[in-house]
């Protein structure tokens, strides 16, 4: 969930992606959705979809960040998903899971977002 | 995002679709049948998923990869949510890459980008580079049989566009992308021009073979012509270097050419077994097989997963096996099959697998492991109970089945250089002709097409003796001891002598030449090398 850069580093990135994606029209629904089966970084509305999001912050730039949703944390990620879907009775819903990559500078301050939608499926 | 509320909204962003359905066919090959399958795609809302079923193979299961990423790449967007690709029958397994195109377009009629209507009557085969473009695929011959039967319009690779017209009345568009696909489909474009139809098959020519390039071997170029005539399977024996491979191979240019469906019988094989684009001009040609004796039973039979092994290209043809006597026994054993049905049948899968092999054998041996043994000029350096073991390897069902023996002698000097002219190719191919033309009358709405291929019921029918035909066959079964087949082996091919003569009745002369024809040297030559029947008896080695 959180960047290896530490906490505060993960919240100001998650931020910045909140932002930037409520730019471009996603309408941000939960933040930080945690359960037994995971965890994710943010839920939101993207026209029809229902979009989980991932955010990763790098210092190293944008692939890197990429390789961090390992088959792992994609697990966690979909369980969760499942858990938010089953707690709000949520039926015949698209669901899409989106990255949000967050690249930072020395300072740790964010200088390129860089967005993937449809990052990967539920298989795993 | 109320409660309870199904919001199956259509995954392009706009418009409400109750349910994302599409259709469209494809196919598969089995064995060297094709067989049509219903690619059905279903688009639903849920996580997102891309699920193949129906008896994918692993080429299969990796469409999706293929699949989504030409689609992505052709510009077109690919639907979120959860996709369900089913191949049906789902007992039928799916193999190779060949319905790549059909899931892709699915998916796009599924999702309202291509018009579904126009997708559904389809029959789609091609594989998908990831850029898009479609590629050619093993089989489409045999796929494109199984469409005529539906009249459906079939859409194919470019590539596998000569192959498809093969089978006439088909409609027929050639795609060389997924773009093209799509543009056609969406009426922005017209179909793709079909490729130039390939040049038909040049008549059979002999390709510089010709049955003059042999010297003397008079014996063994009558059986070239009375196996050519009459489709009966022959051995040669003898010592190295005498000719048996090279009289092998003239024996196809003896043999009338493919007729329109022999030819697309081979066509068929020769495409499944990826053969076909790397040689096609040849296919107006019968087929010419000479596996290593190292071949495995795999490699001569077929493979489970569908390959064809020689025998089956050699349908229609002739298959050789020089050094027969090197082959593996349970390679040869496993001959038994085709040499008696003409097929391969492999039972051992849920759906047995058939491949064709109806082909002439010609088997070429030495006479024992040092290839001397009665050679009239050099020694054989080989004990007799080699010499014994080694004949004896060529037993059982092979034996049987080879209705002409002919044993080479090296050429004299005199046959070397000059000698009586003999017969060319163009000269012995009318005479199998005329034969081949008798047999046709006489087959005429039987289950066979040669002499040879007879059973006991057409022998009686077709091989009746005159009294002096009679005679010379019964002395021979008094004094050789002929058992029954070896009665209807001569019988056979006999018929096939008195065919070439354009005789109607088999007359004693026919039987008497068919005889000199048979594993036993006919009495009169005690200086022909002795076979294993006088080596059994306790004669001498030499």
């Amino acid at each position: 969930m959180r960047a290896a850069s530490g906490p505060a580093r993960g919240r100001w990135a998650e931020a910045v992606a909140a932002e930037y994606l409520a730019a471009l029209g996603y309408q941000i629904l939960t933040r930080n959705y945690r359960c037994r089966r995971g965890e994710i970084d943010l839920v939101a509305r993207h026209g029809s979809c229902l979009v989980f999001i991932e955010v990763k912050a790098r210092r190293r730039g944008v692939p890197d960040s990429l390789e961090a949703v390992d088959g792992r944390k994609r697990r966690r990620i979909v369980g969760a998903a499942l858990d938010y879907l089953a707690r709000r009775r949520l039926v015949g819903v698209t669901v899409r899971f989106d990255v949000v990559a967050v690249q930072l500078d020395g300072q740790g301050r964010p200088v390129k977002v860089h967005l993937i939608q449809d990052a990967f499926s539920a298989h795993v | 995002m109320k409660k309870g509320e199904d919001t199956s909204h259509s995954p392009q962003g706009g418009g409400r679709c109750l349910f994302l359905f599409a259709r469209v066919r494809s196919g598969t090959v089995y064995g060297v049948d094709g067989h049509l399958v219903q690619v059905e795609v279903d688009i639903s809302p849920g996580l997102p998923l891309f699920e193949i079923v129906g008896l994918p193979d692993a080429a299969v299961r990796e469409s999706r990869d293929r699949v989504r990423t030409a689609i992505r790449n052709s510009g077109l967007p690919f639907p979120t949510g959860r996709i369900v690709v089913n191949l049906a029958p789902a007992d039928l397994p799916k193999a190779g890459p060949a319905c790549d195109l059909a899931i892709a377009l699915g998916i796009l009629a599924a999702s309202g980008q291509v018009p579904a209507e126009k997708v559904a009557p389809l029959c789609a085969v091609g594989e998908l580079s990831l850029d898009g473009h479609v590629r050619g695929v093993p089989g489409v011959l045999s796929i494109a049989l199984a469409a005529e039967a539906t009249g459906a319009p079939l859409v194919v690779p470019a590539a596998s566009a000569g192959e498809a017209r093969l089978v006439p009345g088909l409609s027929i568009v050639a795609v060389g992308s997924l773009r093209e696909a799509v543009a056609w489909l969406r009426g922005a474009a017209p179909p793709p021009p079909l490729p130039e139809p390939p040049a038909p098959p040049p008549p059979a020519d002999d390709e510089g073979e010709d049955l003059a390039d042999v010297r003397g071997q008079a014996m063994a170029k009558r059986a070239l012509e009375v196996a050519a005539a009459g489709g009966h399977n022959l051995l040669m024996t003898g010592p190295p270097g005498v000719g048996k491979t090279m009289l092998a191979r003239r024996l196809a240019g003896l043999l009338p050419p493919l007729d329109r469906r022999e030819y697309l019988d081979v066509c068929r094989v020769y495409s499944i077994a990826g053969l076909l684009a790397a040689d096609p001009v040849r296919r107006g040609r019968r087929p010419f097989r000479a596996p290593h004796h190292s071949a495995t039973r795999a490699g001569l039979l077929g493979g489970a997963r569908g390959t064809p092994g020689e025998v089956s290209l050699a349908d229609h043809g002739v298959l050789f096996l020089d050094e027969v006597n090197e082959f593996s026994r349970s390679v040869l054993e496993a001959l038994r099959q085709p040499l008696e049905d003409g097929v391969v049948v492999l039972a051992r899968l849920p759906r047995p697998l058939r491949f064709p092999a109806r082909f002439t054998l010609v088997a070429a041996a030495n006479p024992c492991p040092c290839g001397y043994y009665g050679d009239t000029r050099r020694e054989c350096r080989c004990s007799p109970h080699a010499v014994a073991a080694y004949q004896r390897r060529l037993s059982g069902p092979m034996a049987d089945r080879l209705d002409l023996h002919v044993e080479l002698t090296p050429p004299t000097w005199g046959e070397l250089t000059g000698g009586a002219p003999s017969p060319t190719t163009p000269q012995v191919r009318a005479r199998v002709l005329e034969a081949r033309a008798r047999q046709a009358r006489r087959f005429r709405g039987e289950a066979v097409r040669t002499n040879a291929r007879m059973n006991e019921a057409m022998v009686r029918r077709f091989c009746r003796l005159d009294g002096a035909a009679e005679a010379v066959l019964g002395a021979a079964v008094e004094r050789f001891h002929l058992s029954a087949r070896a009665v209807a082996r001569t019988l056979k091919v006999a018929r096939t002598l008195a065919d070439l003569a354009g005789r109607e009745r088999i007359g004693p002369e026919h039987v008497q030449e068919a005889l000199a024809f048979r594993p036993a040297p006919p009495p009169a030559s005690a200086s022909v090398p002795r076979h294993i029947h006088s080596l059994m008896a306790g004669g001498d080695a030499r």
